[in-house]
């Protein structure tokens, strides 16, 4: 053996120097190659194949195992997924179940807890529709559907706390939902039972859509009437959704008048028309530079001729609160400027401080009365006291004449419907937003329970406890909650 | 062929595999006992911060955050060695790349750096006010009945942003689109209240492009 592989291996040796002759024929001059043959005609012969055979099995292994993984995470979502979808065709049924209950509650505490139910289950359908792979698309409608059944309720639940009794109209809507609601719960079952459970990301974006009736080409048309409207005030009320700003006024201006009002309100010049939007506010927008080249963009309303909102950056970069002085500095050289910029009464309320800039609350008022709903921000540079940026879309959405009626309850009155558990340390009158279409004009009681800040508001006309905030001071500044 | 032959070929097989384990370990940084510098400090700061290391932050790599890594470990169902890899690390939230070690604790407030990182996955090229519309998007779609009603559920709606699916999502962000996410929750929003956006350049999606677009933004048109 040892002799015939000497021999094969002497052959090979030669054939190996013939090969490589041409290409490296100075290393056969040398002879290298034949004293080092042994070494390379093993590697050729036998390491090579071996190596090569070694990482095929490595590499089917390594597959193998990769494989084996993928199935693992594979199976993993699909659970996740088939879960969401088991959960969400349960609380579809429990709240079909809950609303035809409803039909027939007679006593107020169960049909306070219906409604409970109801809201509770509307929330929980929301959020498993978005553990299932659909597209954002497909699960719109539906989505809306739901989030507003589950509105509608807590509406209905407000109107009961309030003494309200419940309207034929109430009744008929209920109705409505309840057989819309069994329609679709049938419809996600019955896929259920026969496995049709979306477990990987839809392509096609109708599986809820067709679910709730509605074809992929209806949804071009934004008002066909799949579900039942709702009329009433939440805020996901399709009114709410589509409310449109009562605070322009005034003639239509063309981008040339815009952009003069731009140059106005900013003092800046060289602004350069970016575009323009359309949608409730249509508006001109512009973009121009500093003198130290940060870029400043502003939006002027088509209508009136209103800021819309102004995006600056600051000088600096500081994220701290200041101390009080310097606060009330930069608030004064807000106030300054809302007053040029054409927003007359305002009144501070919070501030927050990161990125060089103080972004400080202004609320309209009226004879000493917050108008939270007709909100501006202002963010005013912390080192320039330049102002580099404000937001007043909050106001030129709502801000009106508006008609008050006097409280009927007095402050000593509103005082002792707060709980005994606050501290007040002040008091107020403001109008404050309860859905994006109503306002009620409260006391607003300021104080402290142990650590924490609290703001309480007592309707001015029922005395009835319309909303508790709590005030979350950050390092950056407050929040209210 | 002899049992030499057979003998050469376990040791190549051998030889073969253990430079794979090698190359494998190498491709990602890892930390063990020994280790030292900024990656073992921020280690040891998330540890402690955690309860899990009660040393001194030294940036050094002992039997003290051996031990710790290893409870860690335990806890979170890795491999209990000791040895941070990139299991371990992504555990930890700590880029095994190296590189940026932005992600300080400054941030305390989840869905503003959730939002945060979303505008750096899909907007970073934009100009600000692109990058500021991107987030309030994303907020107005919070709003709207028509999605889910957190910033996390929104984000993380199957199919609702690419970024998400193809994992630019956990990027660091930069201060830029931090910014732009405090902005948006501040309430600026240039486009007027859309729910929707894309590249005209790059969707293919007919009910998108069907739809009457209200504003562009750099390479964005948006619309309702």
């Amino acid at each position: 053996m040892e002799r015939f592989d000497g021999n094969e291996s002497e052959n090979k040796k030669n054939r190996a120097i013939e090969n490589m002759a041409d290409v490296e024929p100075v290393e056969y001059e040398k002879g290298k190659l034949i004293r080092g043959g042994g070494f390379w005609h093993a590697v050729r012969t036998i390491a090579l194949p071996v190596l090569l055979a070694v990482a095929l099995v490595a590499t089917a292994l390594w597959g193998d195992e990769q494989r084996t993984l993928a199935d693992g995470y594979r199976r993993n979502s699909e659970n996740i997924y088939r879960r969401a979808f088991t959960e969400l065709c349960d609380d579809m049924s429990n709240m079909q179940t809950a609303l035809g209950k409803l039909r027939v509650a007679a006593a107020p505490g169960q049909y306070m807890l219906l409604l409970d139910d109801i809201w509770r289950l509307s929330g929980s359908c929301v959020s498993l529709m978005s553990q299932i792979p659909s597209s954002h698309i497909d699960t719109a409608e539906l989505n809306s559907f739901v989030v507003r059944i589950g509105d509608y309720a807590r509406s209905l639940s407000k109107k009961a706390l309030e003494g309200e009794e419940r309207s034929e109209d109430d009744m008929k809507r209920l109705e409505e939902l309840y057989t819309k609601c069994a329609e679709i719960s049938r419809e996600l079952n019955d896929r259920l039972s026969i496995g049709d459970v979306p477990t990987a990301a839809i392509t096609n974006n109708d599986y809820f859509l067709s679910a709730s009736g509605t074809e992929e080409d209806d949804k071009q048309d934004e008002d066909i009437d799949k579900f039942p409207t709702l009329i009433y005030d939440g805020p996901f009320s399709e009114s709410s959704e589509k409310r449109e700003a009562k605070g322009l006024g005034g003639d239509m201006i063309d981008q040339e008048k815009a952009k003069q009002q731009a140059e106005a309100i900013t003092g800046i010049s060289g602004f350069e028309l970016t575009g323009e939007t359309d949608g409730t506010i249509p508006s001109w927008d512009f973009s121009s530079t500093e003198n130290d080249s940060r870029e400043v963009d502003i939006s002027i309303s088509k209508q009136g001729g209103k800021l819309v909102w102004l995006m600056g950056s600051a000088t600096g970069t500081a994220n701290e609160v200041p101390p009080k002085d310097k606060a009330d500095e930069l608030k004064n050289a807000a106030l300054e400027w809302l007053g040029k910029a054409g927003f007359d009464n305002m009144k501070a309320t919070y501030a927050q401080y990161y990125s060089g800039a103080a972004v400080i609350n202004f609320a309209a008022t009226k004879d000493e009365i917050i108008l939270y709903n007709d909100l501006v921000k202002v963010w005013v540079d912390v080192d320039t006291k330049e102002i580099i940026g404000a937001d007043a879309r909050n106001y030129l959405f709502s801000h009106c004449e508006r008609e008050l009626a006097e409280p009927a309850i007095s402050p000593e009155e509103a005082e002792a419907r707060v709980s005994v558990n606050l501290e007040i340390e002040s008091r107020e009158l403001a109008l404050i937003p309860l859905t994006p279409e109503t306002e009620k004009l409260c006391y607003e009681f300021k104080g402290r329970c142990g650590e924490d800040e609290y703001i309480v508001y007592i309707d001015a006309q029922t005395g009835y406890e319309q909303q508790i905030f709590v005030i979350i001071n950050t390092e950056n500044g407050q929040l209210t909650i | 062929m002899g049992k030499t032959n057979v003998k050469a070929w376990l040791r190549l097989a051998l030889i073969f595999m253990l430079c794979l384990s090698i190359s494998g370990a190498a491709m990602a940084a890892t930390l063990r006992v020994g280790s030292s510098g900024e990656e073992v400090k921020t280690l040891q700061t998330k540890l402690k911060r955690w309860g899990y290391y009660t040393g001194s932050i030294d940036g050094v790599f002992g039997s003290g955050t051996k031990k710790a890594v290893i409870a860690f470990q335990k806890k979170n169902g890795l491999t209990p060695d000791g040895i941070v890899g990139p299991a371990t690390l992504k555990a930890l939230g700590m880029q095994s790349s190296g590189g940026s070690s932005a992600s300080s604790g400054s941030n305390t407030n989840g869905n503003l750096y959730l939002l945060a990182r979303l505008v750096y996955g899909e907007a970073r090229g934009e100009p600000y006010k692109g990058q500021v519309a991107v987030a309030a998007v994303v907020l107005n779609r919070v709003k709207s009945s028509k999605f889910p009603n957190s910033v996390s559920g929104v984000i993380y709606q199957s199919g609702a942003f690419s970024v998400v699916s193809d994992g630019q999502i956990n990027l660091t962000p930069d201060e830029t689109a931090i910014k732009a996410a405090r902005d948006a929750m501040n309430g600026y929003d240039p486009t007027n209240g859309c729910l929707y956006y894309y590249n005209p350049a790059k969707t293919t999606n007919k009910w998108m492009l069907s739809k009457p677009v209200l504003l562009r933004i750099g390479n964005h048109a948006f619309f309702k």
